[in-house]
């Protein structure tokens, strides 16, 4: 694994996903036995969240320990399980569009594609250093988190789009679209439920 | 490649850089931060018990499921738990109650005084109301703290049926009654009631108001004539319940933590212990409770029961 990481083939992943996403979509045809590894960057991506909230408000020592434990496994999970569906959606929503998918490409440029994400903890330490009240800093640092949120969607899409052959249009419409539908359904099943749950336990009153 | 491989490289460094000084940073905030938060490790030290009293005093508690009103049933077992535990040194009962029936009230009393003659006192602390019931339990307690606008008092039993005769005639209602005795029947809605049936139930009312003048005598170590004169069923505010010697202190909840420690000789940071609820619980409690006023719920009509209880 060491010897891997001394070869610095990650680093060309990482510079293609940023600069060059035609490139990306032929290393990752070639590198199949590094694909697998790519599940570090959400994992990753679960640390950098955790260390970001904690840097934006005083924290409580034990607090922060299960944070660091047991919410870092379940958020870590959480977002490895959040890329495996969208992958998955991913990869249906082309098989519609009769495009043959690409299942754990798509799945390694999703996780590829946290890596920008990453950037919220510098620029959260940057504010909370430059500006010591929290509110401030929160504030900013929500609104650079949307921006590489938006960066990480672009870089899947176009990555995605580079490695199946197909127009930018096609790409986003399969990589975001489902996701998004999945999520209107979801929140809309979630409100239903719980208005159900309250007229129940109304009438129970 | 190599000049890329480095840029990167360099990149993934300053991510590592700004993930220690991140740690580095919430270090030295974590060690500003008193150890008080939402996950805390469990106190052993000596320290003070809050029981809360709140709704009716029934010996079930309300039906609603997750409401925070529990029975004295659940009331006096936790008071046995408090009683054996080794690190209660004083117990606060928080009081927001109406009153309620006879035997729960008297069985909450008695445990207090139970507990009290173990030398661990208890300090009654009256929220909105501690009326009837609610003030038989306080009187219980080795001191008591009201707030001026707290509603006390009601010292008296009442017990009450709805009269349907008017109504069962207009509609042509009648009811088939078999009984062993002529008494069996008391308090029926469908007739009115007998003398007799008055009389006798005036003497189960003021054997129990006698019970009620005994115990708060016996609690508040107060004989009885000094206060049978405002014993009638009135209700006071905190301010004239201080001054008919009913409560002994105006004074907030944390006025009355920090007698209970100061009457068990703790330490003014000794913890504070209190009642364990889930957050599941308390967030359908929260719901159960919205939504119970938005259906404005009302108290279900009472059945006839003999009662300690403040009627609004």
């Amino acid at each position: 694994m060491i010897e891997a990481i001394r070869t610095l083939r990650w680093a060309d992943y990482l510079y293609c996903l940023l600069f060059d996403n035609e490139r990306l979509a032929v290393l990752l045809e070639e590198g199949k036995p590094f694909l697998p590894a790519t599940v570090v960057f959400p994992i990753l991506h679960a640390l950098f969240l955790i260390l970001t909230v904690s840097t934006l408000k005083r924290e409580n020592s034990s607090l922060f320990f299960v944070k660091l434990s047991y919410g870092f496994f379940s958020l870590a999970l959480f977002l490895l399980l959040l890329e495996v569906i969208k992958a998955s959606l991913a990869s249906f929503a082309l098989s519609l569009m009769k495009v043959t998918p690409d299942t754990l490409r798509i799945f390694s440029i999703l996780n590829l594609a946290s890596f920008p994400r990453l950037f919220v903890l510098p620029i959260t330490v940057f504010l909370v250093s430059i500006h010591p009240v929290y509110t401030a800093p929160g504030l900013l640092a929500a609104t650079s988190f949307s921006v590489l949120n938006i960066v990480s969607i672009m870089f899947a899409v176009r990555s995605v789009a580079f490695l199946h052959k197909i127009s930018m249009m096609k790409s986003f419409a399969s990589t975001i679209m489902p996701l998004f539908i999945t999520g209107c359904l979801l929140f809309f099943i979630a409100t239903g439920s719980f208005m159900i749950m309250f007229y129940a336990i109304s009438q129970y009153l | 490649m190599d000049k890329n491989r480095q840029v990167l490289t360099i990149i993934v460094l300053f991510l590592a850089v700004s993930a220690i000084l991140s740690i580095i940073q919430i270090s030295i905030t974590v060690n500003k931060t008193p150890t008080s938060g939402s996950v805390s490790f469990p106190d052993t030290a000596p320290g003070v018990a809050i029981v809360q009293l709140y709704g009716p005093i029934t010996t079930s508690g309300e039906s609603a499921a997750f409401s925070n009103v529990k029975g004295s049933d659940a009331i006096v077992e936790h008071l046995d738990r408090l009683e054996n535990d080794p690190k209660i040194k004083a117990i606060v009962i928080r009081i927001n109650s109406p009153g309620g029936t006879v035997a729960a009230t008297q069985e909450i009393f008695r445990k207090i005084t139970e507990i009290r003659q173990k030398n661990i006192p208890v300090v009654a602390s009256m929220s909105d109301l501690a009326a009837s019931g609610g003030y038989y339990v306080a009187s219980g307690c080795s001191y008591i703290f009201a707030n001026q606008g707290t509603i006390t008092g009601s010292i008296g039993v009442i017990i009450s049926s709805p009269s349907l005769k008017g109504l069962f005639d207009k509609y042509g209602i009648s009811m088939n009654i078999i009984k062993s005795g002529r008494y069996k029947d008391i308090l029926s809605a469908s007739r009115e009631m007998t003398d007799d049936e008055r009389e006798l139930l005036q003497s189960v009312i003021d054997s129990t108001y006698k019970q009620f003048l005994k115990d708060v005598s016996l609690g508040r170590n107060l004989p009885i004539d000094e206060f049978r004169e405002y014993a009638d069923g009135r209700i006071f505010s905190g301010t004239q319940a201080l001054e008919y010697k009913l409560v002994d202190e105006i004074g907030t909840y944390s006025d009355s933590i920090k007698k209970a420690k100061e009457m068990a000789k703790l330490d003014e940071n000794s913890p504070v212990y209190k009642e364990p609820v889930s957050p599941f619980n308390q967030f359908l409690g929260s719901i159960e409770g919205r939504l119970s006023f938005m259906n404005g719920a009302i108290a279900p009509v009472t059945k006839s029961l003999v009662e300690y209880r403040y009627i609004q």
